[in-house]
């Protein structure tokens, strides 16, 4: 009976550590950051490629884009309205860079800062400028594992034209 | 034997089931995001009483500001020059009011979004001018369990003078 006492209390002890060591979950901020940078640098391709409905797809329904001389545009239809008209220029360029990417532990909430170049036709001139800037953009992993883009935010480093 | 054998079982499993459901930690996110939003709200205070240095404290020492018509400005040291212009300006006056606000489950990270006004000083009429704006700020929560802000950006919502109309 001593035997078989002290082999029950073997096994629940084992069983105990076994449940309790398996208890937290595994650490999966390697691959979280991975998967943002992934994600960062599909988005990049598909704008590089001016494929506009794709390039749309990496920010949620309620994402903020956030750009100099205009109120906060909210949502993603203003968004892609806001975007159409880059999207349809046909000296539009777009290239970006990233430099810092950091996903929470908890692997649902990230944010990136980087820096772009950015060709367009100049309203005035008709003719291609090319302008450079930075960009912080914050994402939250959807249900489906999926990272979107809630607020992107860029601006360029270009200085004022001098109004004299 | 019998009887002290059927006593350990259930004081085992209990022992087990008590350990286990006390091994997740606790859920801290509401109390997260409360003490960014009382981060937030004490930054914007410190900055309308124009307190210099606290208002340089709530950056991380590696964070960056990025703001129109400039390259990102990094580093406690870069954020400290870029800003104490706009502090020595007799004029200068900002509020700013978050209007998005998210913190991680894991409560080491968070963002906030939010418009701001700022009054300073034309340097052209020397009058005081408004602008209204809106701001990203990135946050990541300290060893010392406060928020510092590691990327801070801001941008105006004006439309660009035109240069030549008038």
């Amino acid at each position: 009976m001593h035997l078989r006492l002290s082999m029950l209390v073997s096994l629940l002890l084992l069983a105990f550590t076994t449940a309790c060591t398996q208890a937290p979950p595994p650490d999966t901020h390697a691959a979280d950051v991975q998967a943002l940078k992934d994600t960062e640098a599909g988005s990049a391709k598909a704008i590089a490629a001016k494929d506009f409905e794709k390039s749309m797809s990496y920010y949620a329904d309620d994402a903020s884009l956030l750009v100099p001389t205009a109120p906060e545009i909210n949502g993603k239809d203003a968004i892609r309205a806001a975007f159409k008209p880059l999207a349809d220029d046909p000296n539009f360029a777009h290239a970006c860079q990233t430099s810092r990417v950091e996903v929470a532990k908890s692997g649902d909430l990230g944010y990136t800062q980087g820096t772009y170049t950015m060709t367009t036709t100049d309203p005035k001139t008709k003719k291609p400028v090319t302008e450079k800037g930075k960009y912080l953009i914050t994402y939250k992993k959807q249900a489906d594992g999926t990272w979107k883009v809630v607020a992107d935010m860029e601006s360029s480093d270009m200085p004022l034209p001098a109004g004299k | 034997m019998h009887l002290r054998l059927s006593m350990l079982v259930p004081l085992l499993l209990l022992a087990f089931t008590t350990a286990c459901t006390q091994a997740p930690p606790p859920d801290t996110h509401a109390a997260d995001v409360q003490a960014l939003k009382d981060t937030e709200a004490a930054w914007s205070k410190v900055m309308a009483a124009k307190d210099f240095e606290k208002f340089i404290s709530y950056y991380a020492d590696d964070a960056s500001v990025l703001m129109p018509n400039a390259p990102a400005f990094n580093g406690k040291d870069a954020i400290r020059a870029a800003f104490k212009p706009l502090f020595d300006d007799p004029n200068f006056a900002m509020n700013f009011q978050g209007s998005r606000i998210e913190v991680a489950k894991s409560g080491d990270l968070g963002y906030t979004q939010g418009t701001y006004t700022v009054t300073m000083t034309d340097p052209k009429t020397k009058k005081p001018v408004t602008d209204k704006g809106k701001y990203l700020t990135a946050y990541k929560k300290q060893a010392d369990g406060t928020w510092k802000a590691v990327a801070d950006m801001s941008s105006s919502d004006m439309p660009l003078p035109t240069p030549g109309k008038k």
